[in-house]
């Protein structure tokens, strides 16, 4: 009974960990599936939205009232980077784009440093730090809102993919980018287009994640490096394994740090990666 | 194919007489680096540019290497054994690592070394016999024999010898079956696949030799660093910086790695050492533009760009000449950047203790003080003015080695523990040896930290003698005192309060004979006192907090002379005490602030010279009764001008005390020396800290469950 409860309490902030990990993901993967770009300063983005919605906090704006603020301003800070820099590095050999990804997460990782140095920054006076009771499992309020936000706005975007006219020139071009120049869409707009709504994904994550962690100038890198995993998990270029690949990875993480050992969590997450490509090459939704 | 062999000739050459020619640590320094990372670039290039799978994972062959050297130098193994130790253990991971994910494609094979590369850290960490997660230092040796030498120029000539084997054999490899075949797999692998190139075993072979390759780099580092840890051989850090350099250069060429080396070198140290700023970020900004700025306009890397020029002129020469060039160039480069040769201040132990201070920092990210403590860190050799720093300065003429920045202290700044202005920002300066006990070096190290930062919180850093102390009278009350301090922190939360009543009760006794010492006693708690008590808070898990206390006041007493240190002892009894009743205390403490005030306040005691002579029987068991006879023969208003003679304690008084101290207490009293006019005191009984009794962990981290009643002073 004890064992169960424990369980129960496991998969529920595991379920949880893992929408906010589906957010992050479902940016990188939406970026990776129109132009074949990994973005590995993704995190970094995550890192510049923590410190925005820092900001703002300063200013009297709480994480949740500020949060469509940083989604707008990564938004544009997202089109901003494909227009300047991203668009030159597609035009270059396969590798152009992962060496100049990481360049940028160099840069910015030094930028934060030079700016607001290495310290660890939390919001004052934070909402949401009560604790929920429901039966066995007890969460933190803000655990709570995060997740479910996370969830709301990945719904958003599956909407938005699914049934907007710029959602389905995102989906022609991941599909056939010749094909859909010859019908006539502006692949640079909708590559633009993904780029800002992939850099916003991290916009609206970095600000729920602000509720209950610090901010510093590496924040985004062990978010990224989970995302990275998740989105070879579900399928490079899959929203739905996105998802998918992020409750897995969630689970996995939050069971493997409460039986294994907490510095031990990523252990069964890279294990069943592995297995899982082994038997599927292109992860588990993904195309080959 | 003649060319390349002129050119890595005309390199090696010049390495060499570099090798013996120069003196200076900082070049060969660069040198033996820049060939490191070529080998490791090389490596990378075989399976990431040659055969196309990019790996970011690849710093788990160069582990094989340094914990090979590291294990055959602790098991009393010749170093030599390690080569083939290294590369055995690196070829039989590579064969199990890369038969299951090698047939994997594009990022899925890139996120595939990643997990590997992080299952391999974790088995490091958790297997018994592998160092753990602290890993291993190696002992210092000399020669040929044990692959240790005092100067560089043995470790660039090593180095040296690898890189030209690794280069030869890259030349060989573009010329052979396995070149073709892996370029033919890279270009499209079902044509390759249909032609029956089998992808797997191909990939295999060349899996195996970049894990040899990287092994010989590894065992290398482990005998120049001397230490090999997780983090600094494993990390995905150390994968990624290989694989930049092996795309910066330019993927799949010959030279590609070697260039990728020395932007690498030139940009990310050189940046550092030119730029500085400690740790400010400025060289990762510039190295990160300057990738950027490669990726979107000379997306084929250095060595493509060159290879572009040449072909629309002519000849190959041009591209390893461009190397041999920038060789040189390295050479010179930091002729003005120049530091004391020899380096007296162990490096890896001053990384470590830079590691410890800064995760300390960063976990306190200004909880404690409203500022961070992180900030410019130095350790000092006062003998050579040789400094060891956790960031880049140029005017201390630093240069990168194992993730911290050797260099000297310009003249102008005394070589001793402390805070500087150099070149314009203020460094926590630390005299060298550390403490060897890790606990009071972590101590040591955040002290400086602090008193970096107290003019920020608004303390003045003012020097205070308190010579009353090392009187009689003044000694007596002050280890009363610090008994009822001792108890106080040991004792649950609801006893507290009486104990430190008494505790400043006694003190109200010791300034009622010495009034006039009120404010030079308050100003060294509000220096040394706290800075001895963050030291200790925030090295220390709370649940040890009070032991910690317990043993900073007896190390007070057993100093002869605490006219200077009394504060290190007292400071952080009045820390640890004021956090279980008062938490937020310190960001409300000022320069006019008196500590025992607050702490009056925080347990709403009214310290008073009758509550102290009431309750002195309670805490003088004897021991200290010599002080009574002292007093009569010196009234108090000489005391301060004229100290009594050191008297020793009654026999009885002696083995009462050694019968009941703490083992940590009994260590003997430092003997005065002859002529010394300073008092010693016997050993004192204090409280030791029974198991019975520790503390919840989060005693002095919340704030006491009720307020306790005051202690009246009796009459």
């Amino acid at each position: 009974m004890e064992a169960l409860s424990t369980l129960a309490q496991l998969i529920a902030s595991g379920l949880l960990t893992g929408l906010v990990f589906a957010l992050v993901a479902v940016g990188l993967t939406l970026i990776y599936g129109v132009m074949d770009v990994v973005n590995f300063a993704h995190g970094e983005f995550l890192m510049l939205a923590m410190y925005a919605t820092f900001g703002l906090a300063l200013l009297g704006l709480g994480p949740l009232v500020g949060l469509p603020l940083v989604v707008i301003a990564l938004l544009l800070f997202g089109i901003v980077v494909y227009r300047l820099f991203i668009r030159r590095l597609l035009a270059g050999p396969p590798e152009a784009t992962v060496f100049g990804t990481f360049g940028l997460l160099v840069l910015l990782q030094g930028l934060a440093q030079a700016l607001f140095s290495s310290d660890f920054l939390t919001i004052a006076n934070r909402p949401l730090q009560g604790v929920v009771r429901a039966g066995p499992i007890a969460l933190e309020q803000a655990t709570i809102v995060e997740g479910l936000g996370a969830l709301v706005l990945t719904a958003v975007l599956f909407a938005f993919v699914e049934y907007t006219e710029t959602g389905r020139a995102m989906r022609a071009v991941a599909e056939d980018r010749v094909a859909a120049t010859l019908m006539g869409i502006d692949v640079q707009g909708v590559n633009a287009a993904a780029f800002g709504i992939g850099s916003a994904c991290v916009g609206a994550a970095g600000a729920l994640l602000m509720l209950s962690y610090p901010v510093y100038p590496t924040a985004g890198a062990q978010f990224a490096l989970t995302a990275f995993v998740v989105v070879a998990l579900g399928g490079f270029g899959s929203i739905h394994g996105a998802l998918l690949g992020a409750l897995i990875v969630g689970m996995l993480e939050v069971l493997g740090g409460f039986y294994l050992a907490p510095e031990l969590k990523m252990v069964p997450v890279y294990v069943a990666y592995l297995a899982i490509v082994l038997l599927r090459p292109q992860g588990l939704l993904g195309r080959r | 194919m003649r060319g390349h062999l002129i050119a890595l000739a005309a390199i090696a050459a010049v390495v060499v007489v570099a090798a013996f020619a120069l003196h200076d640590a900082v070049v060969l320094d660069l040198l033996f680096t820049l060939l490191l990372y070529a080998v490791l670039g090389q490596s990378w290039n075989w399976i990431s540019g040659y055969a196309g799978n990019v790996s970011f994972g690849h710093a788990i062959f160069f582990a094989c290497g340094a914990y090979a050297s590291a294990l055959c130098v602790t098991h009393g193994l010749s170093p030599w054994l390690a080569f083939p130790a290294g590369a055995l253990a690196a070829a039989l991971l590579a064969l199990l690592a890369g038969f299951p994910t090698l047939a994997l494609r594009g990022h899925y094979f890139s996120i595939a070394t990643i997990a590997v590369a992080a299952l391999v850290d974790a088995f490091v960490r958790n297997v018994p016999g592998l160092g753990g997660a602290s890993g291993f230092e190696l002992p210092i040796a000399s020669g040929w024999a044990a692959l240790q030498f005092p100067q560089k120029g043995p470790y660039v000539l090593l180095a040296l010898a690898l890189f030209v084997a690794v280069q030869a054999a890259t030349l060989a490899l573009e010329r052979s079956r396995l070149g073709y075949y892996l370029r033919a797999l890279r270009a499209n692998h079902a044509a390759a696949a249909s032609v029956g190139i089998g992808e797997r075993r191909w990939k295999l072979i060349a899996f195996v030799w970049c894990g040899v390759m990287a092994a010989g780099a590894g065992v290398l580092y482990a005998q120049y660093t001397l230490f090999v840890d997780p983090p600094s051989t494993l990390s995905l850090a150390v994968s990624i910086d290989i694989a930049l350099i092996g795309v910066v250069g330019g993927i799949g060429t010959l030279w590609g790695p070697a260039a990728g080396a020395l932007v690498y070198v030139a940009l990310a140290k050189g940046v550092a050492l030119e730029i500085g700023g400690a740790g400010k970020g400025y060289d990762l900004v510039i190295y990160g533009a300057i990738i950027c700025a490669i990726a979107a306009l000379r997306p084929h890397g250095i060595v493509g760009t060159v290879v572009d020029a040449m072909r629309r002129r002519r000849g190959a020469l041009a591209a390893p000449a461009a190397a041999i060039a920038a060789c040189v160039v390295v050479v010179s480069l930091p002729a003005p950047l120049r530091a004391a040769g020899d380096e007296p201040i162990d490096v890896a132990l001053a990384a470590r203790a830079i590691a410890d201070r800064d995760a300390e920092c960063r976990s306190d990210g200004g909880r404690l003080w409203g500022v961070s403590l992180c900030g410019p860190l130095a350790f000092v050799d006062p003998a050579t003015r040789a400094v060891v720093a956790n960031g880049a300065s140029s005017a201390l003429r630093t240069s990168a080695r194992e993730g911290v920045f050797t260099g000297t202290l310009p003249g102008d700044v005394a070589a001793a523990t402390g805070v500087a202005t150099i070149g314009g920002e203020r460094w926590a300066l630390v005299a060298w040896p550390l403490p060897v006990d890790p606990v009071a070096r972590r101590v040591a190290v955040m002290r400086a930290s602090w008193h970096r930062v107290q003019g920020e919180i608004g303390l003045a850093a003012q020097p205070a003698e308190n010579a009353q102390l090392d009187t009689a009278d003044g000694r007596y009350w002050l280890e009363m005192e610090w008994r009822a301090f001792a108890r106080a922190v040991v004792v649950p939360a609801d006893r507290r309060a009486g104990l430190v009543g008494d505790a400043l009760s006694f003190r109200a006794m010791r300034l009622q004979r010495f009034p006039e010492s009120a404010r030079s006693e308050n100003a060294a708690l509000l220096n040394e006192g706290l800075a001895e008590d963050t030291g200790i808070e925030l090295t220390t898990v709370a649940s040890d907090r009070a032991i910690r206390v317990v043993e900073a006041l007896a190390r007070g007493r057993e100093r002869a002379s605490v006219a200077r240190t009394f504060a290190d002892a007292s400071g952080p009894a009045y820390g640890a005490l004021l956090d279980a009743a008062m938490p937020g205390w310190r960001r409300h403490v000022t320069g006019r602030t008196e500590l025992a005030a607050l702490l009056a306040e925080a347990y709403h005691v009214r310290p008073s010279p009758a509550q102290a002579l009431a309750r002195a029987s309670a805490y003088d068991d004897g021991s200290l009764r010599f002080s009574e006879a002292q007093r009569a023969l010196h009234p108090s208003e000489n005391a301060a001008s004229k100290p009594a003679a050191p008297k020793a304690a009654s026999p009885e008084a002696a083995a009462r005390s050694s019968a009941t101290a703490a083992p940590r207490t009994a260590l003997p009293t430092p003997a005065p020396g002859p002529g010394s006019a300073v008092p010693t005191a016997a050993p004192l009984p204090f409280p030791t800290v029974p198991a019975s009794v520790a503390l919840p962990p989060s005693a002095f981290r919340s704030p006491s469950p009720s307020p306790s009643p005051s202690a009246s002073p009796k009459p």
